[in-house]
């Protein structure tokens, strides 16, 4: 990697990978585990979160000048480090294709209900398409000009949400003791820790101001943890016990009640954009982590049309239709983020090795 | 490459013009602002009637005889068969994200709420921030065919008396769609409607003359709470029960007091008023406390009110009357109706809910009728208005 | 050899009647002058060199070297030495006459006319308060006013000759010490490798040396004003002047620098920003308007309020036409206007313009074919566009528009937030002449920052932009105790 990168884009590009979960998955399958104890169970699992943080900034600060790509190869020889590869490789297009079909299935089933899944994933992945071909530093540039869009409508949002807050549904508090508040918040933690892994691709040597790297990173996971945190908790305040279950989107049906000065009234279409500018740099990373993987850093444009299409046409026919996609997003995705996070434990585990080899 | 290319933009190209999927021009909306259903025991049918926006531009309201609004009318088996097949005669298809009041008659809400509810919610068109009243007879769901003066569509003229009569009379609760839908799937809230109803004579109130005279045939008011138990609709309350179930309920903002005197009477409007409640599960026993600042509106009575003592002594009758209101009230709907609509149930469930589990099971026999409430108004009085002292009072000195 | 020379050079211009040909002879030996009436000035001729050549005449001695008499004793500041045609040719071509002395022996002395006009105010880059002179054809008078300014022996230039036919005079100005040299170092080996017939201004020169092609913004400032050349200059960028065109070429661009003018500097801080704040608000609407208005009401209706929805429900019952075509109807007849009122004369040009939209938007409505709405959403797009003086940004700002309004007639608001994203992404993804275009907003630059949206007061601002330059002080108040 020949590009310069400010340590600003390199964080906001980590936050908003963060802020992408807030939409349908991780919501979701806390909702469904721990109902409304959800604030709860995302506070435990940010507190859990930081052993993977640890990890990351770990691998991230080993062997500063190579990406993630040679580091295992030089760790552990080049068969394993190949084998550990293409196992993250393969288990990022599956989380690639679970985040894709989430946000269409947000956009088709909440404003345009006639469209197509087809063509919204369609024109989701050609913009994919053309982020990647752009590059690693574009979509550093472009995430940090939207990290600003998208705090300052999360502001806006808590703040005329937050006369319609009653405190009244949030109790009883922990009715059903704390197991569930816990297991929720241990697969939150995998949903939305998971995609921060593609950010390994960047060598820290080509960071300006490299030694202010770590406490930007770790700032950046406070706020993105605070985010996640006031969402559940205002929706949960606002919606109540009953209505939080039978809802799918339950932070959009929150932000109709937006009302200000009765002009403003109906603006939670223009509000969601937040959500779908973070969706779109997760899945840029991701996919610009598995093209990196593939081609070892030549741009080749046919590789990325070639990527785009396959992982279209894979989750159009994967996921038949929303019933499916809610039973995989509930049973089986966590076990895919957990398989995930083994194969980087694994890697920090030969890292440690690694170094006491050398230093004896 | 470039092949790849072109055939990839061709494709799409066919895909984007094959018909925009959600694409409708305004003209072919039918803008809906009041809908009202009602269910039909022999044919077991629902019958609805939805009311239309006639888009005529505001110069032209007055020169030419079409009316404002339009309704139409049509029966079937389930809710959306009856929408649909409304486009049999109408010529535009209806959009229901402008919907402003919902009006359900007492069957369809005694046996079928839940087809209501489900309707409304899983259409992702429907806002559900539209408000929702039950009408008091099955005449009155004619009601929103009225034509009205001072906002030319009958829907936006009762939304309007809705919203404003919460603020400034406390009258009736002022529910949206996500309320109801919380109270019907919590098993521990009873339902509470405002209603509407129908005065005068409603067949000469839909013609032309009900707007050209300055006193209409006939108006559609809001009328009191309705309140209901497992769903079954009781009754409907007086005035002043209405307004303390509202108190109790802490919806109630602004309101007039009226305190009879010697010789006449006061009247007080007590504002921003501010309830707390706290449930006492062991005692059995909920503290309510009315906080807020009252001001003395009309004064038909010989009463000083310049010198402090007076005031003083007012002040006391006035919290003393807010409170025998509302336990007259809280009585008067635990002996005679035996229902919990004031939400005592869900607040005790909130408050301890492993003492609550044991006492729940026979709710209504034991421990509602034994509950008691414990009221203490704290109302300020402080301000009077222009006028230091009643003008009969000076008349007299 | 000097008869030869004259041959080939009636030859190879036709013996044209613009070139004169005198002899003279001093002491015996033939002089040639040879000039081109159409470039010298025949008074100064006449005054100075003839009258010096009778002064030689008279002083020469037959033992010494005729061209070194003449070289040193004419009376005319500017001598070049020449030899052999090519070099005859060229400096002919200048402007100067030539003196072919003895065989192989030539003198060049600069006689020239003065072709061009006198200092005027600038046309299209006027200001209220700031200085009124404006660059003319000449490339002297150019550098000239430049050089007023920037009293500095730092300022060096660098000097090319472009077009077979035309041999254009250009100037590479920089600062030794503030300045990038990478940027000139490029464009010196870019143009070296072209040969091209003519170069009559610099905006093919403009296009001849930008290195991205394939985008729509443009990567080149072209200016008329010297006092925003030496503003660039002192802030590290680079600057071209071109002979015969009155524009020079500033370069590396970045956004911020379209929603800036020269009267800026006239405001006081706090009011300033508020302006530069309406300038960039303007730029969302001019661009996002019509589109928005046309998801909207196709598509998400639930966003108006219930009395706009009926507002507009009348209003578009009467137009037969869907949105998208009656906004591209209205944005046509409005390009069509603004086309032909620059090819109008000066004299009616005002008034056809009104008549014309008047016309076109009252009678327009009367018949049925536009709504009034649509007439409103294009007035304001079409005003707010003309706060921005380039006119290569408005170029392609007309791209963008056009994307927004067919995005949001395919899938309504969404498809607008997937074009604002294309458009961040081009944005964000361009390079002026290797500086990355969206400083100073990414890579966030703080210098920049003070003087983009938000203006500090002129002593905070003590620093330059560090990715045009490495010499980032610039000392503004030093006390001096």
């Amino acid at each position: 990697m020949k590009e310069k990168i400010n340590t600003l884009q390199f964080s906001s590009t980590f936050l908003l990978c963060i802020l992408s979960s807030t939409i349908g998955l991780s919501l979701y399958t806390t909702i469904k585990i721990a109902s409304i104890d959800t604030y709860i169970s995302i506070a435990i699992g940010s507190v859990m979160g930081i052993i993977p943080l640890f990890i990351f900034l770990y691998i991230f600060n080993y062997e500063k000048d190579l990406p993630i790509y040679q580091k295992t190869v030089y760790i552990f020889g080049k068969f394993w480090g190949n084998m550990i590869n293409i196992i993250t490789t393969l288990l990022y297009f599956i989380i690639g294709m679970t985040v894709l079909f989430n946000l269409s299935n947000f956009i088709v089933s909440q404003y345009l209900s006639n469209t197509p899944l087809l063509l919204i994933l369609i024109v989701f992945g050609i913009t994919i398409l053309h982020a990647i071909n752009k590059g690693f530093e574009t979509i550093t540039r472009v995430s940090s000009i939207f990290v600003v869009i998208a705090v300052f409508f999360f502001l806006f949002s808590f703040i005329y949400l937050f006369k319609e807050f009653k405190f009244d549904n949030l109790k009883p508090i922990l009715e059903f003791g704390i197991q569930k508040p816990i297991l929720g918040g241990f697969v939150n933690m995998l949903i939305f820790l998971a995609p921060i892994y593609t950010l390994l691709i960047f060598p820290k040597n080509n960071i300006v101001d490299k030694e202010k790297i770590n406490k930007y990173i770790s700032f950046s996971y406070i706020i993105g943890f605070i985010i996640l945190f006031l969402v559940s908790f205002l929706s949960i305040g606002i919606l109540g016990k009953y209505l939080i279950n039978l809802y799918q989107y339950p932070g959009y049906i929150s932000l109709k009640r937006i009302s200000l000065f009765k002009f403003v009234d109906r603006i939670e279409n223009f509000l969601s954009i937040h959500w779908i500018l973070c969706s779109f740099i997760n899945l840029s990373m991701i996919f610009y982590y598995i093209k990196c993987n593939i081609t070892k850093e030549k741009n080749s444009k046919i590789i990325n049309l070639i990527l785009c299409l396959l992982a279209i046409i894979i989750s159009y026919k994967a996921f038949d239709n929303n019933t499916n996609f809610n039973y995989y997003t509930y049973k089986i995705y966590p076990y895919i983020l957990g398989a995930l996070f083994t194969m980087y434990l694994i890697i920090y585990i030969g890292d440690i090795i690694k170094k006491k080899k050398n230093n004896i | 490459m470039t092949k790849i290319k072109i055939l990839l933009v061709l494709s799409l190209t066919t895909l984007l013009l094959s018909g925009c999927y959600n694409y409708r021009e305004l003209s072919d909306l039918a803008i809906t602002t009041a809908i009202s259903i009602d269910y039909n025991e022999e044919n077991k049918n629902f019958e609805v009637i939805a009311q239309v926006i006639n888009p005529i531009k505001q110069q032209d309201v007055s020169s030419s005889g079409e009316p404002t609004f339009i309704n139409f009318t049509s029966s079937a088996l389930s809710l959306q068969e009856a929408f649909r097949t409304i486009i049999l005669d109408s010529p535009k298809q209806l959009y229901g994200s402008q919907l402003q009041i919902l009006i359900l008659s007492k069957s369809v809400l005694e046996n079928h709420l839940a087809d209501v509810i489900d309707f409304f919610s899983r259409d992702p068109e429907m806002r559900s921030e539209f408000r929702i009243a039950i009408a008091k007879t099955d005449e009155s769901l004619e009601g929103i065919s009225l034509q009205t003066v001072l906002d030319n569509l009958s829907s936006s003229n009762i939304l309007d008396s809705l919203d404003k009569q919460s603020e400034i009379l406390g009258l009736s609760v002022n529910l949206t769609l996500n309320d109801l839908t919380n109270m019907y799937l919590n098993p521990y809230l009873e339902i509470v409607l405002p209603s509407v109803f129908v005065e005068g004579n409603i067949n000469e109130g839909e013609e032309r003359e009900n707007v050209t005279n300055t006193t209409q045939k006939a108006k559609i008011k809001i009328g009191t709470t309705g309140i209901f138990k497992d769903n079954k609709l009781l009754g409907f309350l007086s005035f002043d029960e209405s307004r303390a179930l509202n108190l109790i309920r802490g919806d109630l903002e602004d309101t007039i007091v009226r305190l009879d005197t010697e010789n006449g009477y006061i009247v007080f409007e007590p504002n921003r008023i501010k309830t707390k409640k706290e449930s006492d599960v062991k005692n059995n026993k909920v503290k309510i406390t009315i906080d807020g600042f009252a001001r003395i509106k009309e004064v038909s009575d010989l009463t000083d009110l310049t010198s402090v003592k007076e005031i003083d002594n007012l002040e006391k009758k006035l919290n003393k009357k807010i409170e025998e209101m509302v336990q007259d009230a809280f009585i008067n709907i635990r002996d005679n109706y035996n229902t919990d609509v004031f939400g005592f149930r869900d607040s005790y469930y909130k408050t301890d809910y492993k003492l609550f589990k044991e006492i729940d099971k026979n709710w209504y026999d034991d421990i509602f009728p034994q509950l008691e409430i414990e009221v203490t108004s704290k109302i300020k009085l402080y301000e009077k208005g222009n006028t230091l002292g009643g003008i009969e009072y000076e008349r007299e000195n | 050899m000097n008869d030869k020379i004259i041959a080939k050079l009636k030859k190879d211009n036709n013996n044209s009647s613009y070139v004169i040909y005198r002899e003279k002879y001093i002491k015996g030996i033939k002089i040639n002058i040879i000039y081109n009436e159409t470039l010298t000035d025949s008074d100064k001729l006449s005054d100075f060199i003839f009258r010096s050549l009778d002064h030689i005449e008279k002083i020469y001695d037959e033992n010494e070297f005729l061209y070194d008499t003449i070289k040193n004793n004419i009376s005319n500041i500017k001598i070049k030495e020449i030899k052999g045609y090519d070099d005859v040719c060229k400096y002919l071509n200048n402007g100067f006459v030539i003196l072919l002395i003895e065989d192989d022996y030539s003198l060049a002395l600069e006689v020239r006319k003065n072709l061009s006009r006198s200092i005027d105010k600038p046309m299209s880059e006027t200001t209220l308060r700031g200085p009124l002179d404006a660059f003319n054809e000449n490339i002297e008078t150019n550098i000239g006013l430049i050089k007023r300014r920037i009293k500095s022996n730092k300022l060096w230039n660098t000097d090319m000759e472009i077009g077979r036919y035309t041999k254009t005079k250009i100037s590479i100005l920089t600062i030794d010490g503030i300045t990038d040299t990478n940027i000139r170092d490029k464009i010196i080996a870019s143009l070296n490798k072209i040969e091209i017939d003519k170069l009559t201004d610099s905006s093919t020169l403009k296009y001849l040396i930008a290195d991205e092609m394939k985008t729509i913004f443009p990567t080149i400032i072209t200016t008329e004003r010297p006092d925003k050349v030496c503003d660039s200059l002192l802030n590290g960028r680079t600057a071209i002047v071109v002979d015969n065109c009155p524009f020079a070429l500033i370069m590396p661009v970045f956004i911020n620098d379209f929603f800036v003018s020269e009267d800026d500097k006239d405001s006081r801080s706090i009011n300033n920003s508020l302006t530069r704040f309406l300038r960039y608000i303007a730029f969302f609407i001019t661009v996002m308007t019509p589109g928005i208005y046309i998801a909207i009401t196709t598509f998400n209706q639930e966003m108006l309020p219930l009395e706009f929805l009926t507002s507009f429900a009348s209003q578009r019952a009467s137009v037969p036409f869907p949105a998208f075509f009656e906004a591209l109807l209205m944005l046509l007849s409005f390009e069509i206007l603004r086309e032909s009122d620059l090819r109008i004369p000066n004299v009616s040009n005002s008034a056809l313009s009104i008549v014309g939209a008047l016309i076109l938007g009252e009678a327009a409505v009367n018949a049925g074919i536009v709504s009034p709405i649509m007439i409103i959403v294009e007035a304001v797009t079409a005003i707010s566009a003309l706060i921005f003086i380039d006119t290569e940004f408005i170029n392609a700002i007309k791209w963008y528009r056009l994307f927004f309004m067919i995005g949001a007639t395919t899938i309504g608001m969404f498809g607008i937030f997937i074009v604002f994203i294309f458009f961040v992404i081009n944005l964000c993804s361009l390079n002026s002449f290797g500086t990355p275009y969206m400083i100073p907003y990414t890579p966030i630059s703080l210098a920049g920052l003070k003087n983009s949206v938000i203006k500090f007061p002129v002593k905070k601002r003590t620093k330059r932009i560090k990715y045009l330059t490495d010499n980032i002080t610039r000392e503004v108040f030093h006390d001096k105790d």
